[in-house]
């Protein structure tokens, strides 16, 4: 939960935006390549993140030298937040390089919350000037990627206002892979000209990936989240409108909560039903079906979920002192995905 | 016939490795089914409120206790690291976890004593009927039944061809992976082994789910792909507040853009990628 909840508490406070904008230079990386480091100076760099960080996800500063000035999982207030930014802004003035020796700061909470300080990492590392970028996503190749939107909507049917909060707004992309494109097209040529029902794997993908809500709540991906799924009727069926064209339509209805294993004694209670009808098109490469080229899908439909986790807030925000946990949610009302194809973008793995 | 015997014995050892079972957890219901079930058990307000309450009582703490075992998971991590391990302070690294553990497992065990506390003994004891139901239907232990199933029909197939004056190498040979999947886990791709064996030997169960033999009827207009591109483009929202901050992924660009601009670099290290446009 704790990206989500960062996203939401910390790096949508136009305060906190202004000031990043202003006074830093932002990068995201991913807490499994901090976890195990690759090699080279880059790999370095994370061990030095690993060696200093008080847990798996948070928020670090670090000197231009690569020298870790402090961390912080949460804070006791938004003002907090901005008074750890200045704290920064300060140590960064005294200790912008590796010409003296730097203390790594950690706390759980700032500013009261502190661990001890980690001592300071000898020597300076040489970054090379050209290198292959380990933070690129990768995508494997023939994938083609997908992004989707979904919206929850009001009584009248219209999407609801507040994007910051993805009980409300998301947006996520996935890749169908190579072997998927063609085991439709396999089908696809089998029917002929009649209607039939796509693969259950690729119709499982596409479900998967329509939901409100962060990671944690994603009702089909057992092994993924540690949700049990209860229910994932899932019917999507095709014909062909040309020599490369398929219609879809269909239709979705899957149930999770959270599995008994998956609460890891924080005590999470979760339940995420959603029920969709489905109307897409499909363009492969050529006559042979072999690569899909195009695919767009509209999904419209009704979603429950509740989380039962983090702060009450009235405001509907994250509280920025309980980040791991983040916010209770209450959502019932129709929604509407959309999901379009791109190309180009991540670089591709063979 | 020994090799095949050989590999059944095998079978049947890794299914017996797998059975594992939680002794304790059919005494307390957990308050997921409690919630589940809570109109035909007829809940009534107050014990709601008092349920909700031990689950908050327990959030309240739990943060701050996972969050201690983590650190100290990590600070036994460090000591372990180091070439030459300091074995008494690794010792004393673990008794911290393991008392963090206990903290964790204590908070957990206390919420749903208080939990089945606030139930009535009829209540309890539907549910804690309905748990062990549930719990039996998706329980490992039922997989184990499903797969010994299957291996014994494998075993009966293998049987039938062997006395039929046939030998199903290709049988033997793919279930020589199963022992392995079950050593690690892999139910599911065991199980597919198991299914793949039964279809070599022409025993293969009908598929769970069977596709509808006619299509469902599609809707009465379908839109075209510039229409679905067009509604597509219309729900994306582009001015979101987390989008503003323009994050970079790579560490090294940010170093390099941190001694050109001079300014301190932020990182934000999470488990998926929030961002631009990924869920997190």
């Amino acid at each position: 939960m704790f990206a989500g909840a960062a996203r939401e508490a910390v790096f949508s406070n136009s305060d906190v935006i202004a000031r990043i904008e202003r006074e830093f230079i932002p990068v995201a990386l991913k807490a499994g390549m901090v976890r195990n480091p690759p090699s080279g100076v880059e790999g370095q760099l994370y061990q030095e993140l690993k060696r200093t960080q008080p847990v798996t996800q948070g928020i670090c500063t670090m000197n231009s030298s690569g020298k870790v000035l402090a961390w912080s999982v949460m804070f006791d207030g938004n003002e907090s937040v901005l008074g750890f930014l200045d704290h920064v802004a300060d140590r960064f003035e005294e200790t912008p390089d590796a010409a003296k020796p730097v203390m790594a700061e950690r706390f759980m909470r700032f500013p009261v919350h502190k661990l001890d300080d980690m001592p300071n990492r000898e020597g300076e590392l040489e970054f090379p000037l050209e290198h292959e970028c380990l933070g690129d996503l990768p995508r494997p190749k023939g994938s083609i990627l997908t992004k989707v939107v979904g919206r929850a909507l009001d009584a009248n049917g219209l999407p609801l206002s507040n994007a910051r909060v993805q009980e409300n707004y998301i947006e996520d992309r996935f890749s169908v892979p190579l072997s998927f494109q063609q085991t439709l097209g396999d089908a696809a040529k089998a029917a002929g000209g009649d209607a039939f029902r796509i693969p259950n794997a690729f119709a499982r993908l596409l479900v998967q990936n329509a939901y409100l809500g962060m990671l944690d709540v994603m009702p089909i991906g057992d092994a993924l989240i540690r949700a049990k799924t209860t229910k994932a009727d899932i019917v999507l069926w095709a014909r062909r409108t040309g020599e490369t064209q398929l219609q879809i339509w269909g239709t979705s209805d899957v149930s999770a909560h959270q599995d008994e294993r998956g609460n890891r004694g924080d005590s999470r209670i979760w339940e995420h039903d959603i029920t969709l009808e489905w109307q897409g098109a499909i363009e492969f490469n050529d006559d042979d079906h072999s690569a899909i080229s195009k695919l767009t899908f509209i999904a419209v439909g009704s979603e429950r979920l509740s989380w039962n986790r983090g702060s009450d807030q009235e405001d509907g925000l994250q509280n920025v002192a309980d980040l791991p946990a983040g916010r209770r949610i209450d959502f019932q009302g129709k929604v509407r995905y959309g999901m379009m194809s791109e190309t180009g973008e991540a670089y591709e793995l063979n | 016939m020994k090799y095949m015997r050989s590999f059944l014995l095998l079978a049947f050892v890794a299914l017996g490795a797998n059975a594992q079972e939680d002794p304790l957890s059919e005494h307390l219901v957990p308050p997921q089914v409690v919630m589940q079930k809570a109109v035909e058990v007829g809940i009534t307000d107050e014990q709601r409120d008092a349920i909700r309450d031990a689950i908050d009582k327990a959030h309240e703490q739990s943060s701050e206790k996972q969050m201690a075992l983590q650190v100290a998971v990590e600070a036994l991590g460090q000591i372990l690291h180091n070439h030459k391990i300091d074995e008494p302070k690794a010792i004393e690294g673990l008794d911290i976890v393991v008392d963090a553990e206990r903290a964790v497992k204590q908070l957990h065990l206390q919420m749903l004593i208080q939990v089945n506390n606030i139930l009535t003994a009829t209540q309890r004891n539907t549910l804690r009927q309905f748990h062990v139901t549930q719990r039996e239907q998706h329980d490992p232990r039922s997989m184990e039944k499903r797969l010994t199933a299957k291996v014994k029909r494998v075993q009966e197939g293998v049987q039938a061809k062997s006395q039929a004056g046939e030998q199903p190498f290709e049988v033997v040979k793919l279930m020589q992976r199963f022992p392995k999947l079950m050593e690690l886990g892999k139910h599911a791709e065991a199980e597919t082994v198991l299914d793949k064996a039964l279809e070599l030997l022409g025993e293969e169960d009908a598929p769970e789910e069977d596709a509808p033999e006619e299509a469902p009827e599609p809707p009465t207009s379908f839109k075209s792909t510039e229409e679905l591109e067009s509604e597509v483009a219309a729900l994306r929202v582009e001015d979101v507040a987390w989008r503003k901050i323009e994050w970079k992924t790579c560490l090294l660009q940010g170093l390099k853009a941190s001694q050109v601009e001079k300014k301190p670099i932020i990182l934000w290290v999470f488990i998926d990628r929030p961002v631009d446009d990924k869920r997190c």
